[in-house]
């Protein structure tokens, strides 16, 4: 058995923030996304280019950059607004920072899988009288889900791994309690070798539940004809 | 039916080196499905032969064994004289290139490389498998070109041609290659009705030039005027041979009696 | 917004990017290197090289870039054999733990993204090939591997992209390429927002070049497909995304 050296605790309590990260910045993600889609496919061409701006800027910057700028010009932004020296909790610089990471490529990913959904679909809500709002929330988003699954099951993957990145700015994740282990143990090849194995874990456990999501999803596409 | 003794002497007499093509018994079985149940065939120089049947007969299946695009189970296969698939044991894949170099074949899709002009396509074998010089196989490659009446677009890619166009081209490059016999894979299933004219008129111009070939087709009438022999296959069989006009006048299996009258019946021929 | 510092820092961060762009331009160039024979291998009928490569792309594909990185930089010199070889005198260097892993991540995500295109070649092109006898290298060689790389193309773009990107980790070994410049500048001047926000414009910058140059290199390989009927490429476009981004995942 491999020996913690009685840092077992801290890895578990490092690994369930890190899920907590994830999960965290997932659902806000998702509602970034579909509000960036909804944009997308504005009337008003001001919007239209913000969400084109915000997509582009996100998509060409790293990732561990924008979580600099979040955290150290949030930080300074909230320095100057209370008048003394405020820190930003770096859970919430780091969820903050990978919502908005994740909900420029969702939004792709929405932008894409609202486009599948056929045109006659839409056309035959606007034909029944649907309202648009109606027509958004019976037609459009249950079909579109199918399309975007596979694009949302693979940004979830980076997601996971790109929580590593907050880290950086001293989130007591599982990368952060790995190195303050491997640092006081000096052994550092067995402690990221745990985080490797379990980062791994998360992975491997996320794309069986994916699989299964996928699958049920064709299933009900193959009940429906 | 060949006996044992004559299959012997087969393989040693030179001068039945001169015979294109020679299948003994060769059989094609997909897990638990039979598709070729023993076909036996010889291909002198200059035949055409015709292989007909419905869909699913295995008369494809029966070409793409010849080049071994599929293993056969089991059976003989002679080309130009050499033994290149004995029983149940395949050459070794030096061998097996040498054979399919020998073997022109032409798709059904046509399979023209997509991303390489019609001129390209042509000289890419030449080059890489004869070992052609780049210059000469051009050259020929243009009077290919010529003859198939596709010598303006030399330079084009495929994408951009018709089918008729495309299966011209293909035929081309199976041309380059020199074969010993030409294989004919539906040359004609995947094309509009308005195109099938020219693509036929291409492969009648090599059976005048007095090409070995073989062709699957469901042109009936084209078979008729082209081939001097006529097969027809049914259920991995064959389920009757002969000469054209002696086979379609006076058809004496019940099943190809049927199958002629159906394709009449739609209006084919 | 102090104008006057974001051009000052300027040519600081340009040094800066000199780094990144080594960093990104070998790892991609030593990743694709590696990439094409794992790629060959992967899609080869021997299930054992395509099992031990699908183990590789999956153990680098499913571990954070941050964690491999950890590992070679801190974690290397505890192997006794390592710290006794000659290889020791690289991997004490951060700029050498920093290439060796980004460019096998790359090779890792590379391989997955040119066995997608390989498999999206069209089957009737290799039988075409083999009919005419053309060996197995040649096939590989002159028909599989260029159509394949036509039609990985569009996601490789991507990947380079996001190498570009990864490459600002190498900040945490204390590599001072872009990232880690502005890291240090911001320390000593704690105006984030100046120091960060010009990094993040160069970063856009050599983004868009990226960007533009692959766009430029699919137009011209793009030459041969249909001009007439866009809508049948862009149904094979569709297709082919579809197998590459299925392969992007983490398992088959």
């Amino acid at each position: 058995m491999i020996d913690l050296q009685g840092f077992g605790d801290q890895i578990a309590v490092g690994a369930f923030t890190t899920l907590r990260t994830a999960f965290a910045s997932l659902a806000l993600g998702v509602c970034v996304g579909l509000c960036g889609a909804l944009a997308k496919r504005s009337r008003m061409r001001i919007i239209r280019r913000l969400a084109d701006c915000y997509t582009t800027i996100v998509r060409g910057v790293p990732e561990l950059l924008i979580i600099l700028i979040l955290y150290f010009g949030g930080t300074v932004a909230m320095t100057t607004l209370f008048g003394h020296y405020v820190e930003v909790d770096a859970f919430a610089a780091g969820v903050f920072a990978l919502t908005i990471v994740f909900g420029a490529y969702a939004t792709e990913v929405f932008r894409a899988a609202i486009q599948a959904v056929p045109s006659g679909q839409i056309e035959a809500a606007q034909a029944l009288g649907l309202s648009k709002f109606c027509m958004w929330r019976l037609v459009i988003l249950p079909q579109m889900w199918r399309h975007a699954l596979p694009g949302l099951g693979n940004l979830w993957l980076t997601l996971l791994k790109d929580t590593a990145l907050i880290s950086v700015v001293g989130l007591e994740d599982l990368m952060r309690k790995t190195s303050i282990a491997a640092g006081s143990t000096h052994d550092p090849l067995t402690f990221y070798s745990i985080a490797a194995g379990l980062y791994l874990f998360f992975t491997s456990i996320s794309l069986v539940g994916l699989t299964w999501l996928e699958r049920c999803a064709e299933r009900g596409v193959r009940f429906a004809k | 039916m060949l006996t044992q003794s004559e299959n012997s002497q087969f393989q040693t007499v030179p001068s039945e080196s001169r015979i294109p093509l020679r299948v003994k018994n060769l059989k094609k079985r997909f897990g638990r499905l039979d598709v070729l149940k023993g076909i036996s065939m010889t291909a002198q120089s200059g035949d055409v032969i015709s292989i007909l049947g419905s869909s699913g007969s295995g008369k494809s299946t029966f070409l793409r064994c010849l080049n071994l695009l599929e293993e056969p189970t089991d059976g003989e296969i002679w080309i130009a004289g050499r033994h290149v698939k004995a029983r149940g044991r395949l050459g070794s894949p030096r061998e097996v290139n040498a054979l399919r170099a020998k073997l022109g074949m032409v798709f059904q899709h046509f399979n023209l490389w997509s991303c390489k002009t019609v001129l390209e396509n042509i000289i890419e074998a030449p080059i890489h498998v004869l070992g052609i010089a780049k210059q000469e196989a051009c050259l020929r490659a243009e009077e290919l070109l010529l003859k198939v009446g596709l010598a303006d677009k030399r330079h084009d890619y495929p994408a951009h041609l018709s089918g008729g166009q495309q299966q011209r081209a293909a035929i081309a490059r199976a041309l380059a290659m020199e074969p010993e016999i030409l294989l004919f894979d539906e040359p004609t299933s995947a094309l509009d009705p308005e195109l099938v004219g020219e693509v036929l008129k291409v492969i009648r111009s090599l059976a005048d030039e007095g090409r070995t070939m073989l062709i699957v087709t469901h042109e009936l009438a084209f078979a008729r005027q082209v081939s001097n022999h006529v097969v027809f296959f049914h259920q991995g069989q064959v389920e009757e041979e002969g000469h054209p006009d002696e086979l379609f006048r006076r058809p004496t299996s019940p099943r190809f009696k049927q199958f002629l009258s159906a394709q009449i019946g739609e209006g084919c021929p | 917004m102090n104008l006057a510092l974001m051009v000052d820092v300027l040519p600081l961060l340009c040094e800066g990017m000199l780094l990144t762009a080594q960093l990104t331009l070998a790892s991609v160039a030593i990743g694709l290197f590696i990439a094409v024979p794992l790629a060959l291998l992967r899609t080869s009928p021997w299930p054992v090289f395509s099992h031990a490569i699908f183990l590789y792309t999956f153990l680098f594909r499913g571990t954070p870039l941050l964690v491999q990185l950890f590992l070679v930089y801190y974690g290397a010199g505890q192997v006794e054999w390592i710290r006794s070889s000659v290889a020791w005198s690289m991997l004490r260097e951060p700029f050498w733990c920093a290439l060796i892993t980004f460019s096998l991540n790359n090779a890792a995500y590379t391989t997955e993204i040119l066995r997608g295109g390989l498999r999206a070649v069209p089957s009737g092109e290799v039988e075409a090939a083999k009919a005419l006898g053309m060996p197995y290298a040649l096939r590989i060689r002159r028909i599989i591997l260029p159509a394949g790389f036509r039609l990985a193309l569009p996601a490789y773009a991507n990947e380079v992209v996001l190498m570009l990107k990864a490459s600002s980790l190498a900040s945490t070994i204390t590599l001072m390429e872009l990232t880690g410049t502005a890291r240090k500048i911001v320390a000593q001047t704690f105006s984030p927002y100046e120091v960060f926000i010009s990094a993040a414009l160069i970063y856009l910058g050599f983004t868009f070049v990226i960007v533009h140059l692959f766009g430029r290199l699919e137009t011209r390989m793009a030459k041969h497909q249909k001009r007439a009927e866009p809508g049948n490429n862009s149904q094979l476009r569709a297709r082919t995304a579809g197998i590459i981004s299925a392969s992007q995942k983490v398992a088959p």
